[in-house]
């Protein structure tokens, strides 16, 4: 007797694949918002023109004043100087909190700079 | 390397994509300087090149036509997704990272349209910028944008004037920081009760629909109007901050509040009869136990040690504490246990001096600027003693809870800003 039911389950089996299957096929599209707001657009700043030689140039070393950044750019300066010596390598730190602007600062460098490190010594 | 793409996603919004950089490993913070130069004389642990020969090639090495482009790069946002099945749809929120990893509901055009009744706003009307942080873009958006993320979280648009105010701050909930910013939205006014808001028995658990779906709608918000909470772009909180779900979305206990403590919104000039909404922000809360047999407010500065001396502090205090300094102890209103607090709680310069991270970013900065009380407390003997909290607006103190025991609750959370709700009706 018991064999008798093996055709039946396989068949219910089947059907119910078979139902779930069209149903997925069903599934209707709907449609739904872009929940991202608008980006700025990028406005691309061409990049400072290089120096091509170090030679009786002055590069500062710009110190944004996060927490061990100075330590790291005065090791830094004293490695510089001593492989690059006839270059003056200027250490620098920028008013205020790491949020701050220091306009002042980016006169004097593009008045006496010819090319500038900033980091974070985070 | 935690840091690369957060550096090369910002260089490109910023308009140099190919900003030259190295790396040295990291942290840097409380390193020793030998350590530092070993650094410096190592190699970038990106490229596995000499750090100091890339400094010197960023400097000297000639520029590419790409280098030198100019113009803009637009990105337009597409109003709609492009149509697909709900499961579907909701696979791609969630690989997108368009959710806070929660099911969402799917924001339908129905669903928006249904949202935007919760307000006389059009549906184009500009509300706002928002942004992870101060040095990151500002992405800005619209009431229907608001809308969306109102659907999203599962808010009804009882609740939109509430979301919309929260948009209008431009404030984000989840910031930059690697410290793991928490935030906190405070309601006050008639909108509390119109919208069923929980400010009693649990007011600070998940037993208000209001509450949840408001404080959630800030994340998703920040998310996807703020451009915040890609982690490793646009978020570099390291531990992270369990708040960021719910932003401690919470309406202040008016009703308790005895003669003469005003709610916050009255404190910060509106009249009882505004409903507005308060941000703050902070990193979290702690539950400090007390002595019920002493008095409760001489025992406030013990417990708000724990706050960073450049830190501020929220107390969320039950009901039942509040009349025992009323009733008990003779505080008359909020202002005049504020001012006792800021008075009493004391720390000595040495100990002010030694919270390293906070005197290193901003104190000794403002401090050099000239900045007071910072440029004199530098200059003080190290036993001198100072407030913990240079002054008053850097302590609030809300109404919460259902008055079943004498609690609260103490956190390093500051006051940001208070805005109207009625404006957004």
């Amino acid at each position: 007797m018991k064999k008798k039911f093996w055709p039946w389950i396989t068949a219910i089996l089947l059907a119910a694949l078979s139902i779930s299957g069209v149903s997925q096929a069903q599934e209707p599209a709907i449609t739904v918002l872009n929940p991202l707001g608008q980006p700025p657009a990028i406005e691309r700043v061409p990049m400072a023109p290089r120096i091509g030689n170090l030679d009786g140039k002055t590069i500062y070393i710009v110190d944004i004043g996060f927490t061990d950044t100075h330590q790291l750019f005065t090791e830094m300066q004293a490695l510089l100087e001593a492989k690059y010596p006839r270059t003056s390598w200027v250490v620098r730190t920028k008013r205020g909190t790491y949020f701050n602007d220091d306009q002042e600062l980016w006169n004097e460098i593009k008045e006496k700079g010819h090319g500038m490190i900033m980091g974070v010594g985070h | 390397m935690r840091f690369e793409n957060l550096v090369k996603t910002y260089i490109y919004k910023k308009g140099m994509p190919n900003m030259r950089f190295t790396f040295v490993p990291h942290p840097i913070t409380g390193v020793a300087a030998e350590i530092c130069r070993k650094y410096l004389q190592g190699n970038d642990p990106i490229t596995g090149k000499s750090v100091l020969q890339e400094i010197i090639a960023a400097l000297t090495d000639p520029l590419t036509s790409e280098d030198t482009k100019t113009g803009f790069i637009e990105r337009p946002t597409p109003r709609l997704v492009e149509p697909d099945t709900a499961d579907n749809l909701h696979k791609l929120f969630l690989e997108n990272r368009w959710t806070d990893g929660l099911p969402i509901v799917l924001p339908t055009e129905a669903r928006v349209a249904e949202m935007l009744k919760g307000t006389s706003h059009g549906a184009d009307e500009f509300v706002g910028r928002m942004q992870p942080s101060s040095p990151h873009e500002r992405w800005s958006y619209t009431v229907e944008k608001v809308a969306v993320n109102a659907v999203m979280a599962g808010a009804k648009p009882e609740h939109f004037p509430v979301i919309l105010a929260l948009a209008s701050t431009g404030m984000t909930s989840i910031s930059t920081s690697t410290t793991s910013f928490a935030t906190m939205v405070v309601v006050n006014g008639p909108v509390r009760n119109e919208i069923n808001m929980n400010s009693g028995i649990g007011a600070l658990g998940p037993f208000s629909h209001a509450n949840a779906v408001i404080g959630r709608a800030w994340t998703l918000m920040s998310i996807n109007l703020g451009a915040a909470g890609k982690a490793g772009e646009t978020y570099m909180g390291s531990q992270g901050n369990n708040y960021n779900y719910n932003n401690m979305c919470i309406a202040e206990n008016e009703e308790a509040l005895p003669e003469g403590w005003n709610p916050l919104h009255v404190q910060k000039g509106y009249k009882a009869s505004d409903s507005t909404i308060s941000t703050f922000m902070g990193w979290g809360f702690t539950h400090p136990d007390q002595s019920f047999g002493k008095d409760f407010a001489p025992q406030i500065p013990f417990w708000l040690k724990f706050v960073s001396p450049f830190s501020s502090a929220t107390l969320l205090l039950d009901p039942t504490i509040i009349q025992q300094l009323k009733n008990n102890e003779g505080f008359d209103s909020k202002e005049q246990l504020i001012e006792y607090i800021q008075q009493n709680t004391k720390v000595t310069v040495e100990d002010w001096l030694d919270d390293f991270y906070a005197v290193q970013n901003f104190v000794l900065p403002m401090a050099r600027l000239g900045n007071e009380p910072f440029a004199s407390w530098m200059k003080l003997p190290k036993d001198e003693l100072i407030p913990q909290f240079p002054n008053t607006s850097r302590i609030s103190i809300l109404s919460l809870g259902g008055g079943t025991n004498l609690f609260w609750q103490a956190g390093d959370f500051g006051y940001s800003r208070t805005v109207s709700v009625d404006e957004w009706r």
